[in-house]
């Protein structure tokens, strides 16, 4: 005992037995991770940052966009005058023929080393349904025509795409605005994208966001059809002014919560994982859902997980979740985990075929993390590390979600049928 | 000298816990922003929850104290790397966690020389660790961190049935976080109030388990992880109580 009690026999003791655990912790691993697929390409092309040439264009969808939608794009010079000219018809460019202009807001972007200035034009009393032929100006020089296409009033049928965390990593972010686009292409009837949030890495470096913007460019059409955003803020967007620099403040400036009615009969809750989830943002959910109870498709979009693939759970489960199953959700999509994921119905924190089915965790070009499938609520549910993005077909009988691949297969079918309201 | 041991312990068992159960800021750190392969990552820190579990035997051995500071190493690793995570200030980090590293490290400290200097800079390194941590909290909470804002409302509504508004959580966060700051400084002020440290160790325990009341008994990683938040003050109670009495005789 007495040598037991030297140092040196102590110090040999730890050295051994913690040299063999750490040897253990290290074989016992889970191995085949890290397997995610790239599609580098190497170039990163974009409309260039020139005087007061419009770049880096998109589209904001907010809480009634059968009506209203704002078109935003980025100069490097500050302009004197912009705005955008807009027409139920094609023109081709030439200004004098659109029947509508609108003048843009414009301002200097917070940041101290890049000198851009953003341009909000918000055109309102839109027609539903309708497709809109827009060019962009600046200071006299013209963006092309793009197009988009309002959202549908009544009891419509439309389909519209679903993804978060398209941050550090610029090649899969362009593999995934690519693949959004083929999917617009070959289906016109999708008009929108849901972002989930962490667009870019820094949130209040102006730097990142300069690169995501040129690369959402890739999401238009070739015949320049647009793939409007109805965006959320991620932790990575933190709480600085960028992010409503970029997205014009959807919803109120500090809260950045709102709700967006397609239709008659869909309605999406954006809400923001980044303040607190319990306060206000808790008595506007649920007087959201209260005052929407007979719309047919009730849908949550926000960041931080209740049910999380990977990480532990954010405040959404001791604050929405229960708002959630009161008022009878039907899909509630999450991001921030990077892995593809879709939950079990749940409801009392258990299975439950009533209940609310969580789907997304982020995978709009960001690394793919390897998900915890043993994980109660995967039971009669999917995981899986792979690049991906949902699309929504929202119809009369039937709200269908397909997450899919950056190859384009289509990994998982969720169906859900209409509740009894 | 118990106290610190256990708290020690629990931060051992928190952190591993955290590692295996949800992955940690190391990870994320290597795997996001250095290339290394997930694969590698997670080899990484499955290797360290091991380590850290099996380190705990020689907390209790005062000749194997050179194993604190490795514990210690870890910890300060994680902490390092979650300022390069962490979006949400992240230079708050460092002082955030100072009472998690620095407590092994006191540790070491009072196990290696049993004398007056390392006495004293066991003392120091747990008056610092404590202050700073308590600080960081502090400033946190002036900045009306959301998530202490959702303690506050989820704590009132399920220990005391009270629908608390949010304006009314933004006042009593800024008061707590004045309170916090001033302690913290306090308790780095070349004086030993007993009160102060009682005090100290209350709020950080309680803080603590406040992770498990709000979000459940799953969370209990993350209470154990800050234990040493509470612990370090109870152990400068406890080693003041000492020196007073020893002072009086």
């Amino acid at each position: 005992m007495r040598k037991l009690n030297n140092q040196r026999t102590a110090l040999i003791a730890a050295a051994f037995v913690v040299g063999l655990a750490v040897l253990i912790g290290a074989l016992v691993a889970p191995k085949g991770l890290g397997a995610a697929d790239r599609n580098p390409d190497g170039s990163y092309t974009g409309t260039q940052l020139e005087g007061t040439t419009p770049a880096q264009w998109r589209m904001i969808w907010g809480s009634d966009p059968a009506h209203n939608a704002t078109m935003s794009w980025t100069t490097a010079a500050d302009p004197k005058s912009s705005g955008v000219f807009y027409d139920t018809q094609s023109h081709n460019g030439e200004l004098a023929k659109y029947a509508h202009h609108v003048d843009a807001k414009t301002g200097r972007y917070s940041d101290d080393e890049w000198k851009l200035w953003y341009n909000h034009a918000e055109l309102t009393g839109l027609k539903p349904d309708t497709t809109y032929w827009l060019v962009m100006v600046s200071d006299g020089i013209a963006s092309r025509e793009f197009h988009f296409k309002t959202a549908p009033d009544g009891d419509a049928e439309f389909k519209l795409l679903y993804g978060g965390d398209s941050r550090s990593d610029r090649d899969g972010r362009r593999t995934m605005n690519r693949r959004m686009r083929t999917l617009l292409e070959e289906d016109p009837e999708i008009l929108a994208l849901a972002h989930g949030g962490d667009y870019v890495r820094e949130g209040d470096e102006l730097e990142d966001w300069v690169e995501w913007m040129t690369d959402h460019e890739l999401t238009v059409t070739e015949d320049g059809r647009l793939l409007p955003v109805i965006p959320a803020r991620g932790n990575h967007e933190a709480s600085g002014p960028i992010y409503d620099e970029i997205w014009n403040t959807p919803g109120k400036k500090d809260c950045n919560f709102y709700s967006t009615k397609i239709g008659d009969e869909f309605l999406l809750i954006t809400l923001n994982s980044n303040i607190s989830a319990g306060g206000n943002q808790a008595d506007f959910l649920e007087t959201t859902l209260k005052d929407n109870a007979k719309v047919r498709w009730q849908c949550a979009n926000y960041h931080r997980p209740a049910y999380p693939a990977v990480k532990s759970p954010g405040a959404a489960l001791e604050h929405w979740v229960p708002l959630f199953e009161k008022y009878n959700l039907d899909i509630a999509f999450e991001s921030d985990g990077h892995t593809l994921k879709r939950t079990c119905a749940i409801r009392g924190g258990k299975p439950d075929a009533t209940g609310v089915v969580y789907i997304g965790e982020g995978g709009l070009g960001v690394k793919q993390r390897t998900p915890k499938p043993d994980r109660w609520y995967f039971k009669n549910g999917v995981t899986a590390s792979t690049l991906h993005v949902q699309k929504l077909s929202v119809k009369k009988d039937s709200l269908t979600v397909e997450s899919i691949t950056d190859k384009g297969e289509v990994y998982d079918t969720y169906t859900a049928k209409p509740r009894k309201r | 000298m118990l106290t610190l041991r256990v708290a020690v312990t629990a931060t051992c068992i928190g952190t591993a816990a955290r590692l295996l159960m949800y992955g940690g800021p190391v990870l994320s750190w290597l795997w996001m922003q250095h290339g290394w392969s997930e694969n590698a990552a997670v080899k990484l820190e499955y290797a360290a929850a091991f380590g850290l579990l099996a380190c705990i035997p020689f907390v209790f051995w005062r000749q194997a104290w050179p194993v604190l500071k490795l514990i210690a190493a870890w910890l300060l690793l994680s902490t390092f790397a979650s300022m390069f995570t962490e979006p949400w200030h992240p230079e708050l980090e460092p002082g955030a966690h100072a009472a998690r590293y620095l407590a092994p490290l006191a540790l070491a400290a009072f196990c290696a020389k049993d004398d007056e200097r390392g006495r004293k800079l066991g003392e120091w390194l747990l008056r610092v660790g404590v202050g700073a941590t308590f600080i960081a909290h502090g400033i946190e909470a002036l900045l009306t961190r959301a998530q202490f804002i959702d303690y506050l409302i989820g704590g009132a509504w399920k220990l005391l049935q009270i629908d608390l508004p949010e304006g009314a959580a933004r006042g009593i966060l800024l008061t707590i976080g004045v309170v916090d700051v001033l302690v913290g400084a306090g308790v780095m002020l070349p004086k030993r109030w007993r009160v102060l440290a009682l005090w100290l160790a209350f709020w950080g325990l309680l803080t603590a388990s406040v992770r498990v009341l709000y979000l459940g008994w799953g969370n209990w990683p993350e209470m154990l992880i800050r234990v040493t938040n509470g612990a370090v003050p109870l152990t400068l109670f406890f080693l003041w109580t000492k020196a007073k009495h020893a002072q009086a005789e």
